[in-house]
């Protein structure tokens, strides 16, 4: 998108970095929006709303919001326009048209069309919207403060919204004109004159410290299908959710390693079971994520549930293969046994969502450190939806935290990290890798960086095992 | 002095003992094939609790065919598919585990609380640990794909049934092989459940054989051609017996036979930790352990000291009712081995040393033997030298470690060994010197599916548990 502008790594409180917070002015002029200017859609009543002219998001959009706000750079485009499209598209009775009057009344007159496009001002629709999001009951009509009040409610990552504007690899996006007339392709099944209910969809979240906050940035942007097709917003991780994430990591870290191998690996089968439990959904995002036929994505999946059990039969094991009591030349007892590193930041591959991920997050977090997991950029869902696994899976929280993002944005704080042991670079293209491990040798992090394309379907050996583990050997006397 | 405490019964409603069982061939159950039957008894009541089939020498036949023919489907499973059977057991035994060990004291004698919180969690781990090899033989040191030995006859004991059933099976499926189980005569019941839960499991059929039967079914096991490899857990006679004769076969052997394992006390033990472990040595399931520390060599310097602090242990231990949670120790699992126990505390006292038990009420009905410690023993007192396999204590001085040594290793068995010192590095030395397979310092009786266990000389040969367990059950 052309007008797309830069987003600011960290969007300050006062600027509407959740479109959905408003700006002052916005809140200046209250609860209802029926002044402020609409382009393109006519006047602010429900009649001119009601006609149903198609909304333009983008250009127009854009240009008005920045108006509005008189901020800089930033693009009020709204990550569920698609959903209020679609919306729109329902609209077609008015006897729809009249139930949407009534609840739009109270909004200042605008349609949910409208609402979803703006910025600042947004209706009571919008708020209810948004406290929907946050599992709170719907607020009246002073959604902005409502949201402000409740914002600290939610995780301390979360900013209140998704609709931060901007995605990482903005210029390769189709237009969002066309991809916010696209239905979320969860709701592809929802076509005009559909009869079941609408869906609700899910609000993709990080995975910190065994709870789903929102990136503190506030940041989202949109994950599409290998068709360019919408399919959610993930969240666009930053600098603090890395530090945050790593604060979990090493907080669980002595309670994970100082678990019995027994129990882990009890917990690890544990998480095979959850994740077998939610196979076909599985698939379904692993088919979306990677452009795979339903049954490549089935294969994957089960592969990926078998790696778990693989590594789950690891755990109490992996002492007595590299391990040794060793034969040294004097009265000594001498064992040399396996200890995890510690915090181990995995930046996860690129190009397969599930199986390459559990690949990697397995083996690290089987010995008992705990692991700081950056997804795959383009195809991060089934990761985020791996967390929900995670979390009934008797995990401790913080043993594994799940950041989706840009791995360039979030590798070098993690390679540069003084409290995180160990790096796997596995997802991080070569250059990037490069640049990684040079920041990773300030602190002399153990550093795993595969060499080339790996076949996620083979035997993985037992080199991810060893990489993240440091052999302790002791030394005892024997004598009377 | 005894505390008075109310009685604290498991309830014996969660398990359904059928009024009989067939034998488990070929993932179906049928009768003996002569219709042959026994009775297994509760041992703390003499109640009977079901009656069991006789497997007869076509039964045993019958199983090995089984077996055999469920051997190429299996062994050329994917390992990680064998995994997923036998991490499907391990769940069953997790989630049927209260039944279960309701079960085993019924049919064993055993306190509930020793089978609620030893024999099923372990019995369950195995399976766990074993299930994880399945697919990581390559890893295991024994080349790159090491191929099972084949059919298994497995035979156990009435000690520790379902413990040793896993021990048996676990590895042995692990590795690829299929089995054919007898369980000991007095205690079938827990090894019928556990051929149900393998039906849930959906195990293929076959791979999982089950004949119940007295000492000619075993041995008619032992003897059959189609048996690829042996393992026996029991008496050192009876493993004379199944070494004789396999001998010139070619077939495989393991044998993991009895003991009179040395528990060593030092002076500078901490005495009222190494009391906790002497009596746990000798009195866990009413001493009825191979490894049990039979014999207590106990410093001069300490002697009496430690005497005393034990005889005041042993008169708070409870003898009772399995079931109930109070109690400490059960019932002494048949007749036979009431008797034998008599007759050898007997020859104790005979020979002189002198005997001591609390002052304890044994019920009326079932087998009961009060806990006894034999002071003034001597090396060559029978109570020193024969596996008496019950709640008894020989107690034997020492001066000097050396010493210590000598008389610890005096003995045809080595299975397991104590030693109590707060010296690490005195330890590591009389470690190093002592012929057994286990030696626990500091502790007793610990056992773990990761922890190769297995005995030096007439305690048998071959390990069970940890890395070292497969290879009994690989072609290597």
């Amino acid at each position: 998108m052309s007008e797309m502008p830069e987003v600011p790594e960290h969007p300050t409180g006062g600027d509407a970095a959740s479109t959905g917070r408003g700006t002052d002015a916005a809140r200046a002029a209250g609860p209802t929006r029926g002044g402020k200017p609409r382009t393109g859609a006519g006047g602010t009543t429900r009649a001119g709303a009601a006609t149903g002219t198609p909304r333009k998001a983008g250009k127009a959009q854009g240009a008005g919001e920045a108006a509005r706000r008189g901020g800089t750079g930033e693009k009020a485009r709204n990550e569920k326009s698609d959903k209020k499209d679609k919306n729109e598209k329902k609209v077609k009775t008015t006897e729809a048209r009249a139930a949407k009057a009534v609840q739009a009344g109270a909004a200042g007159g605008e349609t949910p069309g409208e609402n979803a496009r703006k910025g600042a001002p947004q209706g009571r629709e919008k708020g209810q919207e948004q406290a929907v999001e946050r599992d709170e009951a719907a607020q009246p009509a002073t959604a902005a403060a409502t949201r402000d009040a409740s914002a600290s409610a939610e995780s301390p990552g979360g900013s209140g919204t998704s609709h931060a504007p901007h995605s990482p690899g903005a210029a390769g996006e189709p237009g969002a004109g066309q991809a916010s007339r696209t239905p979320l392709l969860h709701d592809a099944a929802h076509a005009p004159g559909r009869t079941e209910a609408l869906g609700v969809l899910k609000t993709y979240k990080l995975f910190i410290g065994g709870a789903f906050p929102r990136s503190e940035s506030g940041r989202v942007y949109p994950v599409t299908d290998k068709d360019g097709r919408r399919l959610a917003n993930a969240p666009l991780a930053s600098r603090k959710d890395a530090r945050d994430a790593v604060v979990a990591a090493r907080k669980a870290f002595p309670g994970w390693s100082g678990a019995t191998a027994y129990n882990r690996g009890q917990i690890l089968y544990r998480i095979a079971e959850m994740l077998h439990g939610r196979i076909d959904q599985f698939q379904h995002e692993v088919a979306a994520a990677g452009g795979l036929t339903p049954a490549q994505a089935r294969t994957q999946v089960q592969a990926a549930i078998d790696r778990w059990v693989w590594y789950a039969g690891w755990t109490d094991k992996i002492s007595q293969v590299a391990g040794a009591a060793n034969p040294v030349a004097g009265p000594y007892f001498n064992l040399s046994a396996p200890e995890p590193t510690g915090v181990v930041a995995l930046l996860a591959p690129q190009d397969s969502s599930l199986l390459g991920l559990v690949s990697v997050l397995a083996p690290a977090i089987a010995t008992g450190n705990t692991a700081v997991l950056v997804t795959s950029r383009d195809a991060p869902l089934p990761a985020l939806t791996l967390a929900e696994v995670l979390a009934t899976s008797d995990l401790p929280p913080g043993v594994v935290n799940i950041l989706s993002g840009d791995p360039a944005e979030l590798g070098p704080h993690l390679a540069a990290h003084r409290d995180v042991n160990a790096l796997d670079l596995t997802g991080a293209a070569a250059e990037l890798a490069t640049d990684l491990e040079a920041a990773a040798a300030e602190t002399l992090k153990r550093v795993h960086r595969p060499r080339g394309p790996e076949d996620w379907s083979r035997d993985p050996g037992t080199r991810r095992l060893t990489a993240f583990l440091e052999t302790k050997t002791v030394w005892h006397t024997t004598g009377l | 002095m005894l505390l008075e405490y109310a009685a604290a019964p498991e309830s014996r409603a969660i398990v359904d003992i059928a009024p009989s069982y067939g034998l488990f061939i070929g993932g179906q159950w049928r009768p003996a094939a002569a219709g042959a039957a026994f009775k297994t008894v509760n041992p703390a009541s003499e109640e009977v609790l079901s009656e069991v089939a006789q497997g007869g020498p076509a039964d045993v036949d019958a199983a090995v065919a089984a077996a055999r023919a469920a051997l190429p489907a299996w062994s050329g499973l994917p390992g990680a598919e064998r995994a997923k059977y036998l991490f499907r057991l391990a769940r069953l035994l997790q989630e049927h585990a209260r039944e279960l060990a309701v079960l085993e004291s019924l049919d064993n004698g055993k306190p509930i609380r020793e089978s609620r919180d030893v024999d099923l969690p372990l019995a369950a781990a195995h399976f766990f640990y074993y299930a994880g090899w399945a697919d990581k033989l390559a890893y295991a040191g024994f080349g790159p794909s090491p191929r099972p030995v084949g059919v298994a006859g497995q035979i156990i004991p009435w000690n520790f049934p379902l413990l040793m059933l896993a021990w048996k099976i676990a590895p042995a499926l692990a590795c690829g092989n299929t089995v054919v189980l007898k369980p000991a005569e007095t205690t079938p019941l827990t090894a019928l459940r556990f051929a149900e839960i393998c039906q849930e499991a959906g195990l293929p059929a076959g791979v999982v054989n089950i004949v119940t039967g007295d000492g000619s079914t075993g041995a008619a096991l032992v003897a059959h051609a189609g048996v690829d490899k042996v393992a026996f857990t029991g008496s050192t006679q009876v493993g004379r017996e199944i070494a004789r004769q396999l001998a010139g076969t070619g077939r495989r052997l393991t044998l993991e036979l009895g003991g009179k394992g040395a528990n060593i006390v030092f002076e500078d033990a901490a005495l009222d930790q190494a009391v906790e472990g002497v009596v746990n040595g000798i009195f866990f399931n009413q001493g009825h352990v191979c490894c049990a520390g039979s014999r207590l060599l106990v410093q001069e310097s300490v002697a009496d000291e430690l005497l005393a602090a034990l005889r005041e242990r042993m008169a708070t231990l409870r003898v009772g009712d399995p079931l109930d949670k109070n109690t400490d120790i059960g019932a002494i699992n048949s007749a036979a081995q009431l008797a034998r126990i008599e007759e050898l505390a007997g020859a104790g006292e005979a020979e002189g040393a002198q005997r001591w038990a609390p002052e304890c009420e044994l019920p009326g009905r079932g087998y009961w033997f009060a806990p006894t410690v034999f002071t003034n023993v001597s090396g060559s007192h029978r109570i020193a030298r024969e596996e008496i396999f019950g709640p008894v204590l020989s107690v034997l001085t020492f001066r000097t470690p050396q010493e210590a040594v000598v008389k610890a290793n005096n003995t045809p068995y080595g299975l397991s060994a104590g030693i109590w010192t707060e010296k690490g590095s005195r330890m590591l030395w009389m470690a190093q010197r002592l012929r057994a397979g286990v030696i626990w310092s500091n502790t007793f009786n610990k056992f773990d599916p990761t922890s190769p266990f297995g005995g030096y000389q007439e305690s048998g040969f071959g390990r069970e548990g940890g890395r070292h367990g497969l290879e009994p059950y690989l072609d290597v």
